[in-house]
C-alpha cells in the first residue's frame, strides 16, 4: 500500500467510524428515550384502561373481546399489571396478574381458583388473538436490543433492532418507527429467528393527561393474514394506583366483581 | 314444589332484589349456562360392577342451567349467588316413585314429564377490609381451593369431591368439589401471601351416585340393611382449616392444616345374624398436614402437594354367628379401622410446547385418590379393602393431558387420561375430546370415554365394557 495514502485512509476509516458509532450512539439514545416513553420515568406512572380487541380471521370472521386492565410502570422486569375480561360471557370474569419477575397468575372464577402459571407461556397467543403475551408486556428494548438509525424523515425515526446474544426475546429483528412527538412507536416489523418478517404492528397515539399513550394498536400477522385491534378507552393515568391493586387479593375480588 | 325449590328460587328473588337495590355497584351482575350433556354407551354390559345398559343405550340425558349473580354492594362489599338447575328427559322412568303415566303434580305442574332438581351451588357475602385493612371475611356457601396441583389433588381438603357427578363422565364435572358453608377469614401480607382460617359449619359429605345404598346392599346379597353413624350437629363436630401461602424466592409454597371428616363414607361393621346382614357406615374424623409449591424452571411449570393424614382412632367389628356346644352365638372381632397415619403425594409439570399452533401437556403422579385410605390389616382382611376398588387402599396414578389448539383455539382437541397401577395389576382410561368454538360463548364439544387393561384388581378396569361418547352443548350468556 502506497505510504502516503494509508495514513488518509486509516483516518478516513477513523472517521467513518467515528460517524456510525455517533449515529448508533444517536440510535441508542432515540431507543432510551423510547424506552423511558414506553415503561420508564416518561411514562404514567400507573394505567386503567378498557381494551376492546377486535380479532379478524383471514376468512373474514370477527370476534371481539373487552379487557380492563391495570398497570404499573416500574424497572425492568419490575413492571405489574392486573387484567380481567369483561366479554365475551365464556371469558368473563377470568383474571391475569403479572407480577415482578414474570411471576404469573391466572384466576380462573367458574372454579374460584388463582392458579400460577409459567412463563412459557409468554410466547403463546393472548386469547386467540395476534398478539402474544410478550407483545403485550410494556418491557424495556434497550435491555434486549440493539438498535441502528435506518432513517429519519421530519416526523419519525426508524431504527433497526438486532437482539442482543442471550436476550430471551421472541423476534431477531424488529424495524421500529417511532414519532419524534410521542416518542412512542407507530410502526413496528417484527422477524422471526430465521429473519423473516413474520408480524407488523401499526400504533396510533393520544394525550392522557400530560402524556402520550397508545390508544390504537393494529397487529397482522403475515403468515396467518389475521389480524387484531386492540382500541383503548376510558384510559386513566397516575390515580396512585397502590401495590395493593396488583396483589392475588385483588385479581380474585375485581375479577368476582 | 318442594320446600328445596321453594327456598332456592326464594334465595334467587332475595339476590335480584340485592342486585337491582339502589346503590347497589354492578354493570351487569346476571351471568349463567345452559347446556345439554348426553352420553351413549357404546357396548353391552349386562351385569356390570357399576352400570347394566345395551349398545347404544343412553348413559345420561341432561339439560343443565346455571344462573348467577354476583356484584358489590359497596366498595368494600361483594356478594355471589348461583343456582344449578338439572332436568332430565329420563326422569319419568326413573326412581322408585315414578307411576306408569306422566301424571301432573297437585298444583297441575307436571313434574313427572318435566322433572327438573335445583340447587343452591354458591350463595356468599365477602367483607373486605374487616376490622383489619389487610383483612376479608366471606361468608356462607362458596367454594374455597386449596393447593397447587391440576384437578386431582391431596391439598384441596376443604370441600367434599361431587361423587355423583364423577360417575356422569361430563369433563366438566371431573374430580369437581362442591362449596360448602363457611366462615372464612383471609389475612393478606403480600402480592401473593397470605394467612387463611376457614370455619365449616357443617360436615362434609360428598354427593354419592344415585344408586349407592342399592349397591351396598346388593353387593352383599341383596338382604343387608345399611346403618349410618350420625354425628350430633355440635360445635365441635364442625371442620376447621388453616393455611399460610406465601413466595420463596420464585417458588410459591403453601402449608395447610385440616380437621374435618371423612367426606366418604367408611365401612365400620359388619354383623350377621339369622335376619340378614347389617352393615355399619361412619364419616370418621380426620386431621390432614399438607405442603404444596409451585414455581417455574426454564420455562415449565411445576407443582408438588404431600399431605400426611392421620385418621382418628376408630375401631371396627365383624360379628357372625356360630355354634357353641350347639347353641349359636355371635362370635364379634373389633380392630383398629386405621393403624397409623398415611401419605398422599403429588408432583406434576405442564409446558407449551411451539409446534403449529401451540401444544399444551400436562402431566401429574398421584399418590392416593380422594376415596382411598391405608387400613389396618385386620381391617383388609376383614372386609376384603385392597388395592384397585372404589373406597380401598391407596394406589398411584399417572395422569395426563395433552391439548392441541386450531383456528386461534375455536378448535381444541384434547388427550385426557390417567394410568391406574394398582400393584401388579393396571388399568388405562383414554378421555379423548375435541370442543368447537362455535361463536362467542357458544361451543359444541364431544368425546368418549375409554377403558382399557385389567378387569379384576383395578378400579377403573371394570369400566371397560362402559366405554361411550358423549357430547355437549354450552352457551354461557
Amino acid at each position: 500500500m502506497n505510504k502516503k495514502i494509508a495514513p488518509i485512509l486509516c483516518l478516513g476509516i477513523l472517521g467513518l467510524g467515528a460517524a456510525l458509532g455517533a449515529q448508533n450512539r444517536s440510535a441508542e439514545d432515540i431507543l432510551r428515550r423510547v424506552d423511558a416513553a414506553v415503561s420508564g420515568p416518561a411514562a404514567p406512572r400507573d394505567m386503567e384502561s378498557v381494551m376492546t380487541m377486535t380479532i379478524t380471521s383471514a376468512s373474514g370472521a370477527v370476534k371481539t373481546r373487552r379487557l380492563r386492565v391495570w398497570s404499573q410502570a416500574a424497572a425492568a422486569g419490575e413492571s405489574r399489571r392486573l387484567m380481567k375480561f369483561l366479554a365475551p360471557p365464556d371469558v368473563r370474569g377470568i383474571g391475569f396478574l403479572t407480577l415482578a419477575d414474570d411471576h404469573m397468575y391466572l384466576y380462573l372464577p367458574e372454579f374460584r381458583r388463582i392458579r400460577r402459571i409459567a412463563s412459557h407461556n409468554k410466547s403463546e397467543p393472548f386469547v386467540g388473538s395476534d398478539f402474544s403475551y410478550e407483545d403485550l408486556a410494556a418491557s424495556a428494548f434497550s435491555d434486549s436490543y440493539v438498535p441502528a438509525l435506518a432513517g429519519e424523515d421530519e416526523t419519525t425515526w426508524t431504527l433497526d433492532l438486532e437482539r442482543r446474544p442471550g436476550a430471551g426475546k421472541p423476534y431477531k429483528k424488529i424495524r421500529l418507527v417511532v414519532s419524534k412527538d410521542a416518542l412512542l412507536p407507530l410502526r413496528m416489523e417484527l422477524h422471526d429467528n430465521s429473519g423473516q418478517r413474520i408480524k407488523i404492528e401499526e400504533q396510533e397515539n393520544g394525550r392522557a393527561g400530560a402524556y402520550w399513550v397508545p390508544v390504537l394498536i393494529r397487529m397482522k400477522d403475515l403468515k396467518s393474514g389475521s389480524r387484531t385491534e386492540l382500541v383503548m378507552s376510558d384510559v386513566k393515568v397516575d390515580q396512585g394506583l397502590g401495590d395493593e391493586v396488583f396483589t392475588q387479593r385483588n385479581l380474585r375480588t375485581r375479577a368476582e366483581s | 314444589m318442594t320446600k328445596r325449590r321453594q327456598s332456592a328460587i326464594s334465595i334467587l328473588g332475595l339476590a335480584l332484589a340485592l342486585a337491582c337495590a339502589p346503590g347497589v355497584r354492578a354493570d351487569n351482575p346476571f351471568s349463567g349456562m345452559v347446556k345439554f350433556f348426553s352420553s351413549v354407551f357404546i357396548e353391552d354390559n349386562a351385569s356390570g360392577t357399576h352400570f347394566s345398559h345395551r349398545a347404544g343405550e343412553f348413559g345420561l340425558r341432561r339439560l343443565e342451567v346455571r344462573f348467577s349473580l354476583a356484584g358489590d354492594v359497596t366498595d368494600r362489599v361483594g356478594y355471589a349467588v348461583r343456582l344449578d338447575g338439572f332436568a332430565s328427559p329420563d326422569a319419568m322412568s326413573l326412581g322408585s316413585n315414578a307411576g306408569l303415566f306422566p301424571e301432573a303434580e297437585g298444583s297441575g305442574a307436571p313434574l313427572r314429564s318435566e322433572p327438573f332438581d335445583i340447587l343452591l351451588y354458591e350463595a356468599w357475602v365477602r367483607v373486605n377490609g374487616f376490622v383489619l385493612k389487610n383483612l376479608d371475611l366471606t361468608v356462607g356457601r362458596q367454594r374455597i381451593s386449596w393447593g397447587t396441583a391440576d384437578k386431582v389433588g391431596v391439598v384441596d381438603n376443604l370441600n367434599p369431591v361431587d361423587l355423583a357427578n364423577f360417575f356422569t363422565f361430563d369433563p366438566d364435572y371431573f374430580a369437581d368439589r362442591r362449596p360448602q358453608t363457611a366462615v372464612n377469614l383471609e389475612y393478606y401480607f403480600g402480592p401473593a401471601s397470605k394467612l387463611q382460617c376457614v370455619w365449616l359449619l357443617e360436615r362434609q359429605y360428598a354427593p354419592l351416585p344415585q344408586g349407592f345404598e342399592s349397591l351396598l346392599r346388593g353387593g352383599a346379597g341383596g338382604e343387608a340393611e345399611v346403618h349410618l353413624a350420625v354425628r350430633e350437629p355440635l360445635l365441635k363436630h364442625t371442620n376447621l382449616g388453616f393455611r399460610l401461602s406465601t413466595v420463596l424466592g420464585k417458588t410459591d409454597i403453601g402449608l395447610t392444616y385440616y380437621r374435618g371428616n371423612f367426606p366418604l363414607p367408611v365401612l365400620t361393621g359388619s354383623a350377621l345374624s339369622a335376619t340378614g346382614l347389617d352393615l355399619g357406615y361412619d364419616y370418621p374424623g380426620q386431621q390432614i398436614f399438607a405442603a404444596d409449591l409451585a414455581g417455574d424452571v426454564l420455562g415449565f411449570g411445576f407443582w408438588a402437594e404431600a399431605a400426611y393424614v392421620l385418621p382418628e382412632g376408630l375401631r371396627g367389628s365383624v360379628s357372625m354367628p356360630v355354634m357353641v356346644d350347639g347353641r349359636v352365638v355371635d362370635f364379634v372381632s373389633t380392630f383398629r379401622v386405621f393403624e397409623r397415619g398415611w401419605m398422599r403425594a403429588v408432583l406434576g409439570a405442564d409446558a407449551n410446547f411451539s409446534l403449529g399452533t401451540g401444544l399444551y401437556l400436562n402431566v401429574q403422579y398421584v399418590r392416593g385418590f380422594f376415596d382411598e385410605s391405608a387400613f389396618s390389616s385386620l381391617y383388609r382382611r376383614y372386609f376384603q379393602k385392597d388395592k384397585g376398588m372404589f373406597f380401598g387402599e391407596l394406589e398411584d396414578y399417572v395422569l395426563g393431558r395433552a391439548e392441541y389448539k386450531l383456528w386461534r383455539g375455536d378448535l381444541k382437541l384434547e388427550l385426557g387420561g390417567l394410568a391406574e397401577l394398582a400393584g401388579g395389576a393396571s388399568a388405562w382410561v383414554f378421555m379423548p375430546g375435541l370442543e368447537y368454538r362455535i361463536a362467542d360463548a357458544v361451543s359444541l364439544r364431544a368425546g368418549a370415554f375409554w377403558v382399557s387393561g385389567d378387569e379384576d384388581g383395578t378400579k377403573f378396569g371394570p369400566f371397560k365394557k362402559d366405554r361411550l361418547v358423549y357430547a355437549a352443548f354450552k352457551l354461557v350468556f
